[in-house]
Formats: structure tokens, C-alpha cells, sequence
């Protein structure tokens, strides 16, 4: 699980916005909890995003958002 | 700039290098533009480095040691292609290494191109004209005619059309040249300056993005890079006749205006575009419809429903974990739906989540509320 909130941290701080690196988060996060309403929702929000930001698509800060928000909740 | 490590010996070198089976500090760098003094295809390196690696990578090692090797990073170019491939650097690694003071577009695999490209081209064609008479390459031949337009006569070769669909043809073919790099990466960042014009046109029409920060490389890219897939970055000041020619053009999805090099790759929603810095606004019409067109073949699955770009990239290029879509099978999720996952306000619109749990990897597709026939992402996963 650390590896998972490391990475979100990452996000969150901007240190790391790719693509690239929230579909691995996306990824990693469905993997670990298949059956969690609240990280599916985090799981589709990273799946609409997209740096450069788009019709019905989350640009980073709301992504950031959102992975704080997901970070507090997995820490329990 | 690039700094050079106290050895000598950058990591890409010497990944490279060891890649190669050669000592990193004893291989003789090819400095001169491997693309420029050797040849392409593995054929020979400026200065025969690696002569007798296998056909395909000497042209990749050999011009990403020569581009590495370069003191000025403005050099950084044209062998990185390839070699994306086979060595998954990373654009934050490339980046890194040429432009310590670069912030990376926040995209996903980056290809820096620079000077050279000129020569960067001539060699490329100077090889094909080789290989189809000395080497046996079939699909060399279903470019050819375009090839050989272009050395019959460069002016009509320089046309937008020809070095767009050159870069496009030539990405399609098996040998995995510099140009190759467009079945390979997502992105193009071309830097500022000498940025040679041409190889953005020939590369342009497989980008799904591309960065071109100088106004005199956008207006001749004009070509190519109204092909390129989704996103182009420029640099075009307010009222600068390229950037209005470009604008006209109408063939992009979106611009952001990026001073120095992609300084963080920031775009306004929908291709409502917002200077990042140093650059001025330059609305450009999003042509989501063409970017899907580019990837998909199509904008619609067979069932009607409009595939928008992002759930087009998804389905095309699924991330690690994730498996592709075709359009048919986005029918058969909302078709075949077992469950309505939810249903999610979103600033543009509420959007349903719409799974189909009998079909392999579980997939959903999420598409607006509104009319239910936007496709706006999908996920499907590889595991389940």
C-alpha cells in the first residue's frame, strides 16, 4: 500500500503529472481494490485524465484532488 | 544543457553501451550526427563504433551516442527515435540529461528532435534509395514511390502532403528507423530555433503530439503537422502570420503556445488554449474527430456511438494493466451491460459508468449522461 500512497503523494505534489504515471496509479489502485467503491471512483476519475485536459476529461488538479482525498481514505 | 558526468560517460551512453556488450569508457562516441555521418539502418556509424551489431541498431545506438556526445544539446536529436524502443528511456530521463533546466511536457513518451533533421531526412532517403538497391527489404517498396518522388524532385517533395505522409508511411514500414519512432512514441518535442522544418512535417503525421517552439518550423511543418494526431504545441506570438496560418488550418487539436521548450505542456479544455509563457493565447479548433480518425479509422463504433479522442487513445494504447478496445466492442458493453456502475457529476456533464461483467477483462466505458453516445474513456482490465 505504500508504494501506492507514495506514488499518489507524488501526484498530489506535482513532482510527478505524466500520463504516463497516473495510469500506473489507476492501475496499481484497481489491483489492489477491485471491489472498493471509493477508490473504483478515483480508479475512473484517473482513467478521464488527461494533462492537457478535455471535454468530460480531468486535468491535474482535480486528479490531485481527488488522490489526496484517496490517500486520507486508504490511511484510513 | 546537457552536463556531462566526471567519467565522461552519460547514461544513456552507457546504457547503450552496455547494451551493446561494450565497455562504456573505452567505446570511441560517434560526436559527428551519426544520422550525418553514417549511415541509417545499421549499415555503418560516423566513426564504425559498433560495426557488426545487428542491422537496425547501430543506426540507433550510434546516433544516440553522436546526439549525447553533443555539446550542444540544441544537437539532441534524431537517433533518439529508435531507440525509444528498445531502451524505454523515459522522457523525464531524455529530458533530464539534454535540458537539466527543462520541465518535462506532462505527457507520456517523449522524442526530442532537434538540429540535424535536415540531414536527418537526406540520410533517411539517401538509405532507402540504398536499401532498394542493395538490400531486400519489401515494404522499403510501398513507400517507395514517395521516396522516390522526393529525390526526383525535392520542390514537389517538399510539398506539406509529402513529407507528412512520408513520415507516416515510412513509420509503417519494418524497419524501425528514426522515423520509426512514430509507431513507437506518443510525442514530439521539437526545440526551438533551428528545429529542422522538414523533419516535423515528416514526422508530424504520426505524432499524437507535437512541439514545435519555433514559428518559422510550424509554418513549414504546415504539412505534416496538420496530420499529427491530437496536440501540437507551438510557439507563435499573438498575430504572427504563421500562427494564423496555422490556426486556419484548423487541422489541430490543440495548441498551447510554450516558451522555452514545453515548459509543463499546458492546455485549455476542449483546445480553448492558454499561453504557458512567453506566448501569447492562440484559439485553435479541437479536431478531436480527426485525432480519433487517426487512431481508430474511424469516430464511431459500429453501432453509431461517437468515440471521443481520450476513450480513442485508451482503446489504441491501453495502459500497462489494461488490455485495447475496438469499436465493436464498446457495443457489446453497452449493449450487453450487467451494470450501471454510477453515475458522476462532471463540470461538463454527468457521465455513466457502464460495465459489462460477461465479457473478459470486466470492461466499463464511461459516456455522457446526456445521450448516452459519447464515449468519453474506457477501462478494461487485463487481470480479470
Amino acid at each position: 500500500m505504500n508504494s501506492i500512497i507514495e506514488k499518489m503523494n507524488l501526484f498530489v505534489s506535482g513532482a510527478d503529472t505524466t500520463l504516463k504515471f497516473a495510469n500506473e496509479i489507476e492501475v496499481e489502485l484497481d489491483d489492489a481494490y477491485p471491489d472498493d467503491e471509493f477508490i473504483h471512483e478515483t480508479v475512473e476519475m484517473l482513467a478521464m485524465y488527461r494533462p492537457e485536459g478535455g471535454d468530460y476529461l480531468f486535468t491535474a488538479e482535480p486528479i490531485a484532488a481527488r488522490l489526496k482525498e484517496t490517500v486520507s481514505y486508504l490511511k484510513g | 544543457m546537457l552536463a556531462r558526468p566526471a567519467d565522461g560517460v552519460s547514461a544513456i551512453e552507457r546504457k547503450l553501451a552496455e547494451k551493446a556488450g561494450l565497455n562504456p569508457s573505452t567505446v570511441v562516441y560517434n560526436g559527428g550526427g551519426a544520422m550525418g555521418d553514417g549511415e541509417l539502418g545499421g549499415i555503418t556509424t560516423g566513426d564504425s563504433v559498433i560495426k557488426g551489431t545487428r542491422a537496425g541498431y547501430n543506426s540507433e545506438y550510434a546516433a544516440m551516442l553522436s546526439q549525447s556526445y553533443k555539446s550542444d544539446a540544441l544537437n539532441f536529436g534524431e537517433g533518439a527515435l529508435g531507440a525509444i524502443k528498445d531502451y524505454a528511456l523515459s522522457a523525464r530521463e531524455w529530458a533530464t540529461e539534454v535540458w537539466s533546466d527543462t520541465v518535462v511536457p506532462a505527457s507520456n513518451d517523449i522524442v526530442v528532435i532537434a538540429n540535424k533533421a535536415d540531414s536527418l531526412l537526406d540520410t533517411v532517403i539517401n538509405y532507402v534509395s540504398q536499401a532498394n538497391e542493395n538490400y531486400s527489404f519489401p515494404n522499403i517498396f510501398s513507400i517507395g514511390g514517395i521516396v522516390l518522388n522526393y529525390l526526383g524532385n525535392k520542390e514537389a517533395g517538399r510539398k506539406a502532403s509529402g513529407y507528412g505522409q512520408f513520415g507516416a508511411e515510412f513509420s509503417r514500414g519494418p524497419i524501425k528507423l528514426a522515423t520509426g519512432v512514430a509507431s513507437l512514441a506518443r510525442a514530439a518535442v521539437f526545440h526551438p530555433s533551428a528545429t529542422a522544418n522538414r523533419a516535423i512535417g515528416a514526422f508530424g503525421s504520426a505524432f499524437d503530439t507535437a512541439v514545435m517552439a519555433d514559428p518559422g518550423d510550424v509554418a513549414n511543418a504546415l504539412g505534416g503537422a496538420a496530420r499529427s494526431g491530437s496536440t501540437t504545441f507551438m510557439n507563435a506570438a499573438a498575430g504572427d502570420p504563421v500562427a494564423n496560418r496555422i490556426a486556419g488550418a484548423g487541422a489541430f487539436n490543440a495548441l498551447a503556445i510554450a516558451v522555452p521548450l514545453a515548459r509543463a505542456g499546458m492546455l485549455g479544455r476542449g483546445g480553448a488554449i492558454a499561453a504557458e509563457s512567453g506566448g501569447s493565447s492562440l484559439p485553435v479548433v479541437f479536431d478531436g474527430e480527426f485525432a480519433t480518425q487517426q487512431l481508430l479509422g474511424t469516430t464511431t463504433t459500429p453501432g453509431g456511438r461517437q468515440i471521443m479522442f481520450h476513450a480513442a487513445d485508451r482503446m489504441v494504447n491501453p495502459p500497462a494493466g489494461r488490455v485495447a478496445m475496438t469499436p465493436a466492442q464498446i457495443d457489446e458493453v453497452l449493449d450487453g451491460a450487467t451494470r450501471v456502475v454510477k453515475r458522476s457529476y462532471n463540470p461538463m456533464g454527468d457521465t455513466l459508468t457502464i460495465r459489462n461483467a460477461n465479457m473478459p477483462g470486466r470492461p466499463e466505458v464511461v459516456v455522457d449522461a446526456a445521450t448516452g453516445t459519447r464515449v468519453i474513456t474506457v477501462i478494461k482490465n487485463s487481470k480479470r
